[in-house]
């Protein structure tokens, strides 16, 4: 697990888990911003290996995100087949949809 | 230099609240403002604050990016609206952008656009860098 804290910044952890049926997920939480996108975007591609099936990020735990976790999914998206986005907030959902990425960061319903 | 300075001309609605904070220019400039505007739109519905926590998380990592100065967050509140001003000492060109899906990054006012009701651009009148504003009505449901 990859915890990272800069000086009164932002405050985020990436970790491998399992949800219940048992399948592997990587689950952010806290907050994803410019102090600290780069260093959990190195954990979340080591996590998210390369090529292979599906992935899913769970955001249940996530508190805030802006443009630079976006930045953040894609280039781990970039990497695997494809990535499925479960339990986003409404903001979070909001922000994929309205820069045209829900073909990309797949929102799960 | 930016400061907490001149209240923004032509504004007819009575103000609730107006207050300004001045932020460095660190990489946890972002998450400071963040902070500041929670603490400042205590009270005001959920979908505003976390829009409003968006936006100026946007425009503080702008400045950190591309302005390299010292910020002042100026947040006023009328009895419908909320006007907040993300001022610095920059002079580049705020432009959104329509990335590709492909392209990581550049999607930063593009969010800024899509989530708030208004927003802009202003120069300062002495010359010295600029403000990008935005606005939001306090009574939409945002959700």
């Amino acid at each position: 697990m990859a915890h990272v804290e800069s000086d009164n910044g932002a405050r985020g952890t990436v970790e491998s888990a399992v949800d219940a049926s048992g399948a592997p997920i990587v689950k952010i939480s806290g907050e994803i911003d410019i102090s600290n996108a780069e260093m959990l975007g190195r954990s979340l591609e080591r996590i998210v290996g390369a090529g292979g099936g599906p992935r899913v990020v769970d955001l249940a735990a996530l508190e805030f995100m802006d443009s630079s976790g976006i930045a953040m999914l894609l280039r781990a998206a970039a990497r695997v087949d494809s990535v499925q986005i479960r339990n986003p907030s409404s903001i979070v959902r909001r922000i994929i949809e309205c820069t045209g990425l829900a073909g990309v960061l797949h929102l799960e319903s | 230099m930016v400061g907490c300075g001149a209240a923004r001309p032509g504004t007819l609605h009575v103000l609730l609240q107006s207050q300004c904070h001045l932020i460095r220019n660190t990489p946890a400039a972002p998450a400071v403002a963040r902070r500041y505007v929670r603490e400042a739109l205590a009270g005001q519905p959920d979908g505003v604050v976390d829009t409003a926590t968006l936006i100026v998380s946007e425009l503080a990592t702008n400045c950190v990016r591309h302005a390299h100065t010292d910020l002042a967050v100026t947040i006023e509140r009328t009895n419908g609206q909320l006007h907040v001003d993300i001022a610095d000492a920059g002079t580049g060109q705020v432009t959104p952008r329509h990335p590709d899906p492909t392209e990581v990054t550049g999607r930063g006012l593009r969010i800024v656009e899509e989530l708030s009701d208004a927003w802009g651009v202003r120069e300062h009148a002495d010359g010295e860098g600029k403000s990008v504003w935005f606005e939001l009505s306090l009574a939409e449901k945002r959700f």
